[in-house]
């Protein structure tokens, strides 16, 4: 039995149940949205299959599939949130009012267009059933329990309750499933639902069974002759008990039902992505991308338009170095923008090549760094185990600098700056005379560097101390160099010096070489970013060819003339043309206020979502800096759309996240009066930690801790042992579940409580995914960003400034604070020069746009009137 | 009088959930009286014995028990065998060593042959049928201070169940549900096995209160729990398909206000001890009581 409550879904009814589970709606209290809530029976080893099996199901995306979204193990269950379809199943329409043959071919042809597009993402249903075919209100239908029939234990298939399992093909009996098994079942629920009787039927099992095997149905045109003959045929051939004489696919099926006439061809749609979170692979590169992706010169830089496949070329060059090149995943180095962007080039290199490539280093050139630091860092000082975390106000306090506040982020900000262009202690000296400004950038700077020989570094450290390695000892950047045979770069148009240096050292000079970027898209020269270095490219690696890809496949065609109207002054963003599929549309909306222009925002999305064009998921509010999001956040919360802000607190920051991460270190330290702080903060007994210093860890303090603790304090002297041999999954679990930390703060049912479970239980689930140990695990979080983070599963619009945005793509995009002083920022005392990375910044966030693009601006925010931005009249007034 | 004159409302916690049942557990307080053996038990260990009269006759049965405890028989409970399947139309509470001619319903209307004497129980009626037993029983107390119950009703209740639950039955036998049925039964019993650390348990299905037991002796509970969890769980399928959504905290607390609020009947019972009957509006309830303390209280929603 379950509680009425499960983690933070209330359960409003039972939907109905099988041998897998029992699916209830209920309702998200954070995001107040219904989900249908699967609550499964599995046990934990099975669970863990399923896992694996979430994460692929979790990709699909179809409006004939039931969206699943998480999978997650709540309560000692494993618990699947998906896409709740009010309506009921084609079982209850069956049983109370039979469909026509009409109504069963489209029924039919509808879940054949989800089975087109599962098939094609690898994924095999083999469960199709009345049952498992949703019909919705608006006629809509969806196929729902992808993939889960393979966790029924052996021994389910029975004759008891859930009537016979004639939808079964033969081949499925002995556990072998294909795309051709789901086209059996369905032409057994067609066969169904045109004559309204089961094909194959027996008193028992085995006659069943038996029955089935020899094909034996009686035909259709027997039992309702008012179907014809040739879709009779259809049905039987999607039946035939060899698989290789049934139809090969989903959509020859479909075309045979649309060529006898069964079904008009303008009532079949074409299986349309409406969003994706991996590109489906395995389709055709153009002419252009396969010239590129197949080029002999070793060396390649690519330059492309938004949207032109320029990481599709970077996928499919690895896969085919790797497949006809015959080089190793282990000597390539891959370098990317964001860790979501690595996590997805892995994702599809993956899905090309068929196989895992964990032994290929992808990450970002951050995450690269560290790898080098934490093996090479004690050539420059740095101790092995050191952290990244941001320059704390402690350390700041004590240069006592006047300057406060913003004006002293500015300076840390100018320090780090000095960092990411490689300068030396003494150039730095040199650099800062005759300026206090620039003595306290100095001042800062220093100071980072001796808080790095104490094992704090900052972000920035990660890149300029591995530069500073290779450089001192050549032997070390030899030695590294020697691992990689193929080097790829991903957006080189925002690497900084240190980014690029960093990249340069490591790529040898016979090594592949594999580039892309594009000059209209930079947006980071505030970080110290520039396309320089994109020019550089062929200076510093002899031998670089140049490619050039000019039609983007993302951008529909209004969206692409507004976007060239934004860029017109340069040469229209390289941008020739569009191949995508619709015009798309462009919206305009002048708004009173600020409030106002939330409020809009709301009420359009939901009539969006209402029309069935986008789910929440398919949409994303962009705007130009954190500050702007508050109204919309508000108006959101009260109109009830839900809503997810991306980017606004790095995870590791986020309190609670912090607090078991510096367990985790104390763990890997051995610093036993941090960890049994930890402990008490986990269990919320100081009695932890009570006689602490009276003792020795780790017999004493284990005789003399309160009885239920001891085995915590055992675990982590077991720890404190030998690191190395605990998983950070395994950990984590101890920690947080069985210390009843979490336990505890889901009682406490706050909304704060709710999102510090739900930053804990991603932390949980990120340690049982990482396949590492505990301090590799650390650093991971350290460099996780907000966007890896499982929340994309959820179906809920994502809020996030045009910065957070780059490299995603959404069905629709709203770009709000169109006003001069919001979006152009500061525009009276603004250079030319960053006037321009504004314009930049807005082409990225019109060029991040499927289907629809709706402008908004302000007339007034508060007292102040506001003029509509310059960048409006570019685009719309052409 | 009142029911809460006699024994104190339980304690009503958290609900769980099991498919569309939305379950209560109870806690009311520990009223130990004397240990029992129950039906199951005492037949088991061949202490207990059930028999057709001399003179067989549908409505009653012979019970013996010769162990050295009393014998508690739940009201619904079904013994198989003899002559034909029966339910007991009421609460029974047996001395050591005694016997007694009880009241019982047939619930296998196509059969009429056999041995005299019953092999064992199967289990209790489900709270349909119990409430149907307890309504009917009620009414003839009143006017004829008989313990018979309407046995057409029994046999049409039994009918339908059998009929909705698409359960093939060649003598129209309750039993055969729960035969049928067994798997998922067990499955619920294994799943709500938690609920044993309290007294007892409401229920309710969709958004519908089906009916409460409480034992105000636990080891009393523990030894009758299986069978009841079971038969609850036979309520719920039958109304899967109609009643599927939850049942709110106060609902709950309602219909176990609305029948401690109720005025009681008092009845002697057929063997030891009282009954407290209520017939409400729309629910019916009774309340077994010996020497004074309460042993067991069912309630049932009659109006569905």
């Amino acid at each position: 039995m379950i509680s009425t409550r499960i983690g933070k879904y209330s359960i409003l009814r039972w939907l109905g149940g099988g041998a897998f589970g029992d699916v209830y709606l209920a309702e998200d209290s954070i995001l107040g949205e219904k989900f249908a809530l699967k609550v499964s029976r599995l046990s934990p080893k099975e669970v863990q299959v399923l896992k694996d099996e979430a994460r692929v199901l979790a990709r699909l995306y179809h409006p004939c599939i039931v969206r699943f979204y998480n999978a997650d193990f709540i309560d000692g269950r494993l618990v699947m949130v998906m896409e709740y379809v009010e309506g009921g199943s084609l079982r209850h329409l069956m049983d109370k009012d039979p469909p026509g043959v009409e109504k069963a071919v489209e029924i039919a042809c509808r879940v054949l267009e989800g089975l087109e597009y599962a098939h094609k993402q690898g994924v095999v249903h083999r469960d199709i059933k009345p049952e498992n075919i949703l019909l919705g209100p608006q006629g809509e239908v969806k196929l729902t329990d992808f993939g889960l029939a393979r966790f029924l234990k052996k021994g389910t298939i029975s004759a008891s309750m859930a009537g016979t399992p004639v939808y079964l093909p033969p081949e499925g009996w002995t556990g072998k499933f294909t795309e051709r098994s789901d086209i059996y079942s369905l032409g057994v629920v067609l066969y169904e639902m045109l004559t309204g009787v089961q094909p194959f039927t027996g008193d028992s099992l085995e006659e069943v069974r038996k029955a089935i095997f020899q094909g034996r149905a009686a035909p259709v045109t027997v039992i309702n002759s008012s179907v014809p003959p040739s879709l009779a045929q259809v049905v039987g051939k999607a039946m035939h008990v060899n698989p290789q004489e049934r139809f090969a696919s989903a959509e020859e099926f479909r075309d045979a039902l649309v060529d006898v006439g069964a079904i008009s061809a303008h009532r079949v749609r074409k299986a349309v992505l409406v969003e994706t979170s991996v590109k489906e692979e395995g389709l055709q590169l153009t002419e252009g991308q396969r010239r590129v992706v197949e080029c002999e010169h070793r060396r390649i830089l690519l330059k492309g338009c938004a949207g032109s496949g320029k990481t599709t070329c970077l996928v499919h060059r690895i896969c085919y170095l790797v497949e006809k090149k015959e080089l190793e995943p282990s000597s390539m180095l891959v370098a990317t923008f964001t860790r979501k962007a690595a996590a997805d080039v892995k994702e599809r290199v993956e899905k090309i090549l068929r196989r895992e490539v964990h032994e290929m280093l992808i990450d970002t050139v951050h995450g690269i760094g560290l790898r080098i630091l934490r093996k090479y860092g004690w050539l420059v000082g740095i101790p092995e185990d050191f952290e990244v975390t941001p320059l704390d106000d402690e350390y700041l306090k004590k240069l006592d600098i006047k300057q406060k506040g913003k004006r002293l982020k500015r300076l840390v900000r100018e320090a780090e700056k000095l960092k990411t262009r490689l300068m030396r202690a003494d150039e730095v000296n040199r650099w800062s005379l005759g300026s206090d400004y620039r003595m306290n950038v100095a001042r800062i700077f220093h100071m980072m560097n001796r808080l790095a020989t104490e094992g704090l570094l900052t972000y920035e450290d990660l890149l300029y101390f591995p530069c500073r390695i290779m450089h001192r000892h050549p032997e070390v950047a030899e030695e590294l160099r020697a691992n990689f045979k193929a080097v790829f770069v991903d957006e080189i148009q925002d690497f900084t010096c240190s980014q690029y240096e960093l990249i340069k050292l490591l790529t040898a000079e016979d090594a592949c070489l594999f580039i892309t970027g594009d000059p209209y898209q930079h947006i980071y020269s505030w970080r110290g970013a520039s396309t320089q270095f994109m020019d550089r490219v062929v200076e510093d690696f002899p031998g670089v060819v140049e490619f050039s890809l000019q039609t983007s496949f993302r951008l529909p065609a209004k969206v692409l003339q507004v976007a060239q109207n934004l860029m017109s002054r340069h040469e229209q963003a390289g941008l020739v043309a569009t191949a995508a599929k619709n015009e798309g549309e462009v919206e305009l909306f002048r708004a009173s206020s600020d409030t106002e222009e939330a409020e809009f925002v709301a009420r359009r999305i939901h009539e969006l979502v209402r029309s069935g064009d986008v789910s929440y998921s398919g949409v994303c509010v962009l705007f130009r800096s954190h500050f702007y999001s508050r109204n919309f956040e508000e108006a959101f919360s009260r109109s009830g759309v839900p809503y997810t802000l991306v980017g606004m607190t790095a995870f590791y920051e986020r309190e609670e996240v912090t607090r078991v991460v510096g367990i985790l270190r104390a763990l890997v330290s051995g610093n036993v009066e941090e960890y049994l702080k930890g402990l008490a903060w986990l269990t919320g007994s100081r009695r932890v930690i009570q006689g602490l210093s009276e003792f020795e860890f780790p017999d004493d303090m284990k005789q003399n801790a309160p009885p239920r603790y001891r085995r915590f304090i055992e675990y982590g002297a077991e720890i404190m042992r030998s690191p190395h041999q605990f998983a950070p999954g395994d950990v984590l679990q101890v920690l947080l579940e069985d210390t009843g930390c979490l336990k505890k703060l889901k009682r406490r049912g706050s909304a704060q409580a709710a999102g510090q479970v739900e930053n804990l239980e991603e932390l949980l689930r990120a340690g049982r995914e990482f396949k590492g140990t505990i301090q590799e695990f650390i650093d991971h979080i350290g460099l996780m960003e907000d966007l890896e983070l499982a929340r994309w599963n959820t179906n809920a619009v994502r809020l996030m400034t045009v910065h957070s945005s780059k490299g995603l793509e959404f069905p629709v995009v709203f770009i709000t604070g169109l006003a001069e002083g919001i979006f152009p920022l500061e525009s009276s005392s603004i250079s030319q020069r960053d006037m321009e990375e504004e314009r930049r910044l807005l082409f990225v966030a019109l060029t991040r746009a499927l289907q629809r693009v709706i402008l908004s601006f302000p007339s007034r925010r508060g007292y102040q009137v506001l003029r509509p931005s310059r960048f409006l009249f570019d685009m719309v007034l052409k | 009088m009142r029911l809460r004159d006699i024994c104190s409302q339980p304690e009503v916690n958290e609900p769980l959930l099991w498919r569309n049942l939305t379950v209560f557990p109870l806690q009311a307080e520990e009223r130990k009286v004397l240990p029992f053996i129950v039906l199951d038990e005492g037949l088991v260990a061949g202490r207990v014995q059930v028999e057709e009269l001399d003179r067989a006759s549908v409505e009653s049965v012979v019970v013996r028990n010769s162990a050295d405890d009393f014998l508690f028989i739940l009201e619904g409970e079904e013994i198989y065998g003899a002559l034909q399947n029966r339910v007991f139309n009421t609460s029974v509470i047996l001395d050591p060593m005694g016997e007694a001619v009880v009241p019982v319903s047939c619930v296998e209307q196509g059969r009429w042959s056999g041995r005299g004497t019953f092999s064992g129980s199967t289990g209790c009626s489900h709270p349909s049928l119990r409430a149907i037993l307890c309504s009917s029983v009620t009414r003839n107390l009143r006017t004829r201070r008989s313990f018979h119950s309407d046995q057409g009703r029994v046999w049409s209740t039994v009918s339908s169940t059998l009929t909705t639950l698409r359960v093939r039955s060649n003598t129209v036998s309750l039993s055969d549900a729960f035969y049928e049925l067994r798997a998922e039964l067990d499955q619920f019993v294994s799943e709500g096995s938690e609920l044993k650390n309290y007294s007892g348990f409401l229920v309710a299905t969709g958004s519908r209160v089906i009916g409460m037991d409480i034992f105000f002796d636990r080891s009393l509970y523990k030894k009758e729990f299986e069978k009841l969890l079971k038969s609850y769980a036979l309520e719920g399928l039958l109304y899967m398909s109609t009643q599927r959504g939850t049942v709110a905290h106060r609902k709950a607390t309602r219909f176990i206000s609305d029948v401690f609020e109720g005025e009681t009947e008092k009845f002697p019972s057929v063997a030891k001890g009282e009954e407290f009957r209520v017939l409400g509006r729309s629910f019916v309830s009774k309340l077994t009581v010996l020497d004074g303390k309460p042993v067991h209280l069912s309630a049932f929603r009659t109006a569905h």
